[in-house]
């Protein structure tokens, strides 16, 4: 007994001062199998103190790396400075984190300490400014500290500082909004009072751009994901529509009936050259970009019904990927490996996904009518619009059709695209 | 004078050209060509039977207008998922043609429009197809091309609210919206 004690201290003193780097990363490169429990510790005090706590957990649990363990251990909060280790082993806490949140005057400051449970001791302490809630960078601030946590205990970025652009549909018009990743503080991106619709984000997150008829024709347009004023960026004659930005962010893939029928085109962004990669005269839309950027993946009815496709960046060797119902509007996952897109299934329309490279698919939805899936950037979340509570609302799921969670309320919202990261 | 005539000719242009570019649904009730009745000159009984003809014959004018008007509105609608013409559409879009020959000066907006299901941007590329198709067959049938310009709404401007065939069968369609004559 002694003499395990005593290795295991070895252990503890060999490893600890390695913690907080690569060896004990929690090495998730693919899909998440395994995940390590981490509890939150009560931060007692301001309602700001509370927010923190409650956001860190939802973020944590959200990125699929942890179990974060719910309600509190028979914690015995001793006079003693640091938190009471051996309670929070018996319930197999592995991480804890604990923190204190105290007003600075102009805003509020959060000590936030991360503690390995079976070494007893804090591993990573960093302080964080927070603005006063109702200022906009609020939320957006605390979720910075969840994906602080989750880079220094898994290596990997977080999502918890994205936010998920839409169209909400009032009175016959489609504006643009935007909305945090976790169903708050969603704003108005534009005030054009017409139809705009299927937007996109730039890939630094600064701009959203969108298709628009409020020049009459439907044009591409892009504004500050901000809200602000909208400029033009390609208005052909005809249909300018179904935007997609290259991983590089210097091409933009994009439909144009300017020659006749609906087709793919890439715009070079910068030097405003148009190259045209489809030409049948089926309906070509809804280009996405494969992650290294040579690939699109693309929706066509050139066979009869609209089914998924993919091709050469160049417009090459084109080849349909899935052969099952009716499908649309193609997303091609951020690692890369799987295709989401929305089939047919008995009359109503599910979130499929298919590996990249062909092949059998799975349906993640089966209630209602599912439609235009979007990954998150680390390609673990989709977000889609779903009538499965009548109106057609956003929602979020794991990428294997698990959790999910309803984003927008009241119906009249569609086409959710998720941001790039958004934070520092 | 003439200044003053001008401007009323003009005034009166503007009116039926607003009038006919708001109108969807319904013809104005405009008379003809925004023409201002001259008053009548004499008081003889030949005068009134001239002045009565006259009226006679712009009323029946401005009847036929209504008329064509009207059919040139008539909706034309699809098939799930389709833009080919049905027997019933190549119908209606003949009789359009024929009022646009009896009044070369309308020229018109093709509205093409989806139900809601299927994607947006399938949609919006579906109903441009819808409005080109009619417009292709106006041109077949000697329609000036011209005279006529498309537009897709895709889902975005249902005729009926509503998740069902009844609802959907009557968004599937063309509208046609008469811009100036």
């Amino acid at each position: 007994m002694k003499i395990a004690l005593v290795i295991v201290s070895l252990l503890a003193a060999t490893v600890a001062p390695a913690l907080a780097q690569e060896e004990v990363r929690l090495g998730i490169r693919g899909y998440v199998d395994e995940k390590v429990n981490i509890a939150i510790d009560e931060m007692p005090g301001s309602p700001v103190a509370q927010t923190v706590a409650e956001v860190l957990a939802f973020d944590l649990d959200y990125s699929l790396r942890f179990n974060v363990l719910e309600g509190q251990p028979g914690v015995v909060r001793s006079a003693s400075p640091g938190p009471d280790y051996e309670s929070w082993a018996i319930f197999g806490t592995e991480y804890l984190v604990t923190g204190a949140v105290a007003s600075t005057g102009a805003g509020f400051r959060a000590d936030i300490d991360i503690h390995h449970v079976p070494f007893q001791r804090s591993i990573s302490r960093k302080s964080y400014s927070i603005p006063d809630p109702g200022s906009p960078g609020h939320r957006m601030a605390i979720h910075e500290i969840s994906n602080a946590i989750i880079r220094e205990l898994t290596g990997e970025d977080g999502i918890a500082d994205t936010r998920i652009a839409f169209a909400s549909r009032r009175r016959g018009d489609k504006e643009i909004y935007a909305i945090d990743y976790d169903g708050h503080g969603s704003y108005r991106v534009t005030s054009l009072d017409t139809i705009s619709m299927t937007p996109d984000w730039s890939r630094d997150g600064a701009r959203i751009c969108f298709t628009t008829f409020v020049s009459g024709d439907p044009d591409l347009y892009c504004a500050p994901a901000g809200g602000g004023r909208s400029q033009p960026l390609s208005t052909n004659r005809g249909l300018d529509m179904a935007p997609s930005i290259s991983p590089d962010g210097r091409r933009l893939a994009l439909t144009l009936t300017k020659d006749g029928n609906a087709e793919i085109y890439v715009l070079d962004v910068g030097g405003r050259s148009l190259r045209r990669l489809t030409y049948n005269l089926g309906i070509d839309t809804a280009p996405s970009w494969s992650p290294n950027g040579r690939q699109i993946v693309f929706e066509s009815d050139r066979g009869g019904v609209a089914q998924i496709y993919a091709m050469d960046a160049e417009g090459a060797n084109v080849r349909q990927l899935a052969y099952g119902g009716e499908a649309h509007s193609p997303a091609w996952s951020p690692q890369g490996d799987r295709i989401a897109f929305v089939e047919r299934v008995g009359g109503r329309f599910q979130i499929v996904t298919i590996p990249a490279d062909g092949g059998s698919g799975t349906v993640l939805t089966s209630t209602g009518d599912n439609e235009d899936p979007s990954w998150s950037p680390d390609g673990l979340h989709i977000a889609f619009s779903s009538t499965r509570g009548g109106g057609s609302d956003i929602y979020t799921m794991d990428w294997d059709g698990g959790n999910i969670r309803q984003v927008t309320r009241g119906g009249g919202y569609q086409s959710p695209t998720w941001s790039p990261k958004l934070g520092r | 004078m003439l200044g003053r005539r001008l401007t009323l000719l003009m005034v009166t242009a503007l009116a039926l050209g607003v009038a006919a570019g708001c109108s969807r649904k319904q013809p104005p009730a405009t008379d003809d060509r925004g023409r201002v009745e001259p008053p009548p000159v004499t008081d003889t009984a030949d005068a009134d039977a001239d002045a009565e003809a006259r009226r006679r014959a712009e009323e029946e004018a401005r009847l036929a207008r209504e008329r064509a008007y009207g059919s040139i509105q008539d909706m034309i609608y699809f098939d799930f998922d389709r833009s080919d013409l049905s027997e019933e559409a190549r119908q209606t879009l003949q009789m359009k043609a024929e009022a646009l020959r009896q009044f070369p000066d309308i020229r018109i907006r093709i509205e093409g429009h989806a139900d809601e299901r299927g994607t947006v941007e399938y949609n919006l590329a579906l109903g441009e197809r819808r409005a080109d198709a009619a417009r292709a067959y106006l041109v077949d049938l000697g329609i000036d091309p011209d005279r006529m310009t498309t537009i897709s709404y895709g889902e975005e401007r249902p005729a009926v609210e509503g998740q069902n065939e009844a609802a959907w069968s009557q968004n599937r369609r063309d509208e046609f919206v008469i811009l100036g004559g």
